[in-house]
């Protein structure tokens, strides 16, 4: 019998949990540690900061799910990795505070044969002076940001109506932000929330960016065939801010927000503000900040994480220069090289470097986006690692037989606006692979027959579609693992 | 969805010359035979994407 611990229930960490349920056999036990009990489907938060969706469309019950496929559920917070036991335990385990209500601060030790570590980012708002929604922008970052960020939205449409002219900045928060998809589709959302009230003569929005160029989106932005042309998506995002009425700032680091103004400075030093009445601003993303300890108790946390707290894997991590990224960089298996039995997916991973080239200021600041590893990617890694693992645990050796690199699989953004079936829009991008592959598709890095950019009707009902697709497979309701993913 | 375009596209600007759909291109985007059949593209292409990104 073995014991598979999985650390975080997010996209990555429930995939991985469920399908660890659905490949092992009963006997085997598959433990989710995760500080609460309800989880999100963050893209759709979008929906719930702009009133479309309630936050029960976009959550659900880990508890009820997972007494249902007999999945053993931690409610807490892990805060240490103990890869080879302590003085008094053998086995690997993982130290955990309970946050559930009876046992709230409560520490346990929960041992394990195979750790997934998928706890996501820590939103760091605390890196941006002034950031964050206990300050003085907002997030949908959770359900609960988008819930307080929907609110606020209603206050600012109430208070045009009144005649109050009002200047929404939306983007991103840091230098090294990432998820400019996220902030992108809130933008085009909010302007398509004004248009359909008739108060665009009452609005300002500015979308602020720490991209080079628009439509970097943290991959280094993408080439697509549109109209007789390849473009850039440069081009592509440019024509849909212009058509919504969008201005824009790029190259810009946010460092301060006060309760007036934004602060930021553009990767050539100068320095510029803003000002604003409603912000939404994505902050940096950080590791969840786990700690590791070897037997005789000594930290080897940085054997384990990288700075940022992020966990190392099979990738290259030499700190070579951008001339030499190759696409063999990113990890394939996500296993950690110290201790093969520990894996990290979702945002949770240490990726080898950035996508988008990286840029700095003058003064040092660094203004160029961090990967992205959310969404779709997120999944896939968690359901591929689970396969490993529940074939190594079948074979009784590691076994290494299915890869997911970023560098092999593609993904979707798709940014929608309005919601209903025949009304607003959506900008439909996909690219294959995620990281340019220059040594596979030397001209563009990516292959362009997979890699798509468009805007109309049918990427709005896609998303749509996937929102329900998505929640089908994490309530595990009848034959989801027969869907795709 | 177009009546901004005058506020935005001012020449000598950094945000001065995007692209500007046509009528044409607006009509496309809206029509429900057209997108049915950018829908099942679009699955398509994401399909190929989602089994091809894992070995």
């Amino acid at each position: 019998m073995a014991k598979v611990v999985v650390l975080g229930a997010g996209i990555s960490g429930h995939t991985a949990a469920i399908y660890l349920r659905h490949y092992l056999s009963r006997k085997h036990q598959v433990v989710v540690i995760n500080p609460t009990r309800l989880s999100q489907f963050p893209p759709s938060n979008i929906w719930v900061a702009i009133g479309k969706m309630k936050s029960k469309h976009v959550i659900f019950d880990l508890e009820k799910i997972y007494r249902k496929n007999k999945i053993e559920f931690v409610q807490g917070r892990a805060l240490s990795i103990h890869p080879e036991g302590d003085g008094s335990e053998d086995r690997p385990f993982v130290m955990v505070e309970l946050t559930g209500e009876d046992k709230q601060g409560e520490k346990i030790n929960v041992d394990y044969d195979y750790l997934i570590n998928a706890t996501g980012p820590r939103l760091a708002f605390e890196l941006t002076e002034g950031l964050g929604p206990d300050k003085y922008t907002y997030s949908v970052c959770t359900y609960e940001h988008a819930e307080q960020t929907w609110k606020a939205l209603q206050e600012a449409f109430e208070k045009m109506k009144n005649g109050q002219k009002q200047k929404f900045v939306i983007g991103l928060g840091h230098g090294s932000a990432t998820c400019q998809g996220a902030a992108f589709e809130y933008a085009l959302n909010v302007a398509y929330e004004i248009r359909r009230r008739g108060l665009q003569d009452k609005a300002e929005i500015l979308w602020l960016s720490n991209e080079y160029e628009l439509g970097d989106f943290g991959m280094g932005g993408a080439f697509v065939r549109r109209a007789g042309y390849i473009t850039s998506t440069k081009v592509v995002t440019e024509g849909i801010l212009a058509e919504y009425g969008i201005r824009w700032i790029k190259r810009a680091g946010v460092y301060k927000v006060d309760e007036r103004k934004i602060y930021f400075e553009k990767l050539d030093g100068s320095m510029g503000e803003v000002e604003y009445d409603f912000a939404m601003l994505i902050p940096a993303f950080k590791g969840a900040g786990l700690k590791a300890y070897d037997k005789n108790g000594n930290d080897i946390t940085s054997k384990l994480f990288n700075a940022g707290g992020f966990m190392k894997v099979d990738a290259d991590y030499s700190g070579k220069p951008y001339e030499e990224w190759k696409a063999s960089d990113w990890p394939k298996y996500y296993f950690n090289p110290d201790y093969n039995n520990i894996f990290a997916v979702g945002i949770a991973f240490a990726p080898p470097h950035p996508i988008s080239k990286p840029m700095k200021s003058p003064s040092g600041r660094v203004i160029s986006p961090a990967p992205p590893r959310t969404g779709m990617p997120s999944s896939v890694i968690g359901k591929t690692v689970a396969s490993n693992v529940a074939k190594s645990i079948k074979k009784g050796k590691l076994v290494l037989e299915h890869t997911a690199s970023m560098a092999e699989m593609g993904a979707a953004c798709v940014v929608s606006a309005g919601y209903g079936f025949f009304t607003g829009a959506a900008a439909t991008l996909t690219v294959f692979p995620i990281v340019q592959d220059y040594e596979k598709y030397p001209e563009w890095g990516r292959n362009l027959s997979y890699t798509l950019g468009e805007v109309g009707l049918a990427g709005h009902w896609f998303k749509y579609m996937f929102h329900h697709l998505f929640m089908y497979i994490v309530n595990t309701r009848l034959l989801w693992w027969a869907l795709p993913l | 969805m177009l009546r901004r375009y005058k506020d935005v596209v001012i020449g000598y600007k950094e945000e001065s010359y995007p692209p500007i759909p046509t009528k044409f291109t607006l009509w496309l985007r809206r029509n429900v035979l057209v997108q049915l059949f950018r829908f099942i593209v679009i699955n398509i292409k994401v399909m190929r994407i989602v089994i091809g990104g894992h070995h």
